[in-house]
């Protein structure tokens, strides 16, 4: 129970989104040993799982956010880099260059 | 400023790149005469300068690559001033695709477009080959960033002093390779070179890559490093998915528990703290 606490603070107190999402990791097979405890749990633990939970999971929707833009960036970026052609690297341009030489 | 420095270092331009020596006899250099262009409205001056730059940079590697091409460096080399130089000029022709890119008046002007789309290009091209240096740390002994020559941004190179100079005079041979590997990425990247007679920037086609349309190392290497990039991403989404699946389950979980709290959140301070 502890360890899952600790280890919920640790991944809301860092700005390292690595670190965040180790934690949560690591958090995760503790769910199971959680649940055999829940109904040991007092009203205001529970209260305060729940708003930490809150907060987790509004972080993890910020980051699923992100990560889905550096994604469509990342794409991007493959399209434009296969567009290119070792034989033209840089597309003909009369204005660029000229191409009798 | 750099012909003055590196110059004196230099042995001689390679028959078959000449270039140099000619970008003076031509005019270019001074007048833009590599532009062939009567009208003279604002988007086609600033393609003249461009033209220009992207000449002087081309005239810069050239230097370079002659520089460092020896087995042994001349002994007055000074490779300091080989590497500012390099970051001097890669730095003028990025800023000045940048420029170009974002005037609204070449926006409007005819062909413009594809001029932005080709300047776009070009930094594109600059870009990846300097990132595939850095990240081609286990192909060769040394990149430009461990020799202290970082790219910042996307934008330019910055040179740490320091880093430079503890990296010549400890590794001199790792530096010079360094130099030579990018210089010879450039080219490859950037087949350009100033035809003698008329001083007009000409690109060099290339044969072996006609037919099959392959890429080049240049880019099949940032392509591969994109294509990681990706892979990491989707992974790393995946377990963020998985993350708020588990999280949504045992939220659902604590709320049956305790049953419905709507004013929860008055009772902890923002941070989670209980007050």
């Amino acid at each position: 129970m502890k360890e899952f606490f600790r280890l919920t603070r640790n991944a809301l107190d860092t700005d390292n989104d690595e670190t965040f999402l180790h934690s949560l990791i690591q958090r995760n097979a503790l769910f199971g040993a959680l649940e055999q405890f829940s109904s040991c749990l007092s009203q205001g633990f529970i209260e305060k799982m729940i708003f930490l939970e809150e907060m987790i999971i509004e972080r993890l929707k910020t980051e699923r956010k992100r990560m889905i833009k550096d994604i469509d960036e990342v794409s991007r970026k493959i399209s434009t880099v296969k567009a290119y052609s070792a034989l033209f690297p840089i597309p003909s341009m009369p204005a660029f260059f000229d191409l009798t030489g | 400023m750099m012909k003055a420095s590196i110059g004196q270092g230099i042995l001689s331009i390679p028959p078959d790149r000449k270039i140099c020596n000619q970008l003076k006899l031509s005019g270019a250099e001074t007048e833009g005469s590599a532009l062939r262009y009567d009208d003279s409205s604002f988007w086609q001056d600033t393609l003249r300068k461009m033209n220009n730059t992207i000449m002087r940079f081309m005239e810069t590697i050239e230097l370079i690559n002659s520089a460092v091409s020896g087995k042994e460096l001349p002994t007055n080399t000074d490779l300091e001033q080989i590497l500012f130089s390099f970051a001097e000029s890669m730095n003028g022709l990025l800023s000045a695709c940048n420029r170009a890119c974002n005037e609204n008046d070449m926006a409007t002007g005819n062909g413009s477009g594809g001029v932005q789309d080709n300047l776009l290009k070009l930094r594109g091209i600059l870009i990846s080959v300097l990132k595939m240096q850095e990240s081609s740390g286990e192909e060769i002994s040394v990149n430009l960033k461990s020799i202290g020559v970082k790219l910042i941004n996307d934008a330019s190179l910055v040179i740490d002093k320091r880093t430079v100079r503890d990296a010549i005079s400890s590794r001199g041979g790792e530096v010079i390779k360094a130099v030579k590997t990018i210089v010879s990425s450039l080219f490859e990247a950037m087949p350009l070179c100033i035809d003698p007679n008329s001083g007009n920037l000409v690109n060099v086609r290339r044969k072996l890559e006609e037919n099959d349309g392959n890429h080049s190392e240049v880019t099949a290497a940032l392509t591969e490093r994109l294509e990681k990039e990706r892979c990491e991403l989707m992974e790393k989404l995946r377990i963020t998915e998985l993350l708020i699946a588990h999280s949504n389950q045992f939220l659902d979980n604590l709320k049956l528990s305790a049953g419905f709290f709507p004013i929860i959140h008055s009772l902890y301070d923002s941070s989670g703290h209980g007050l």
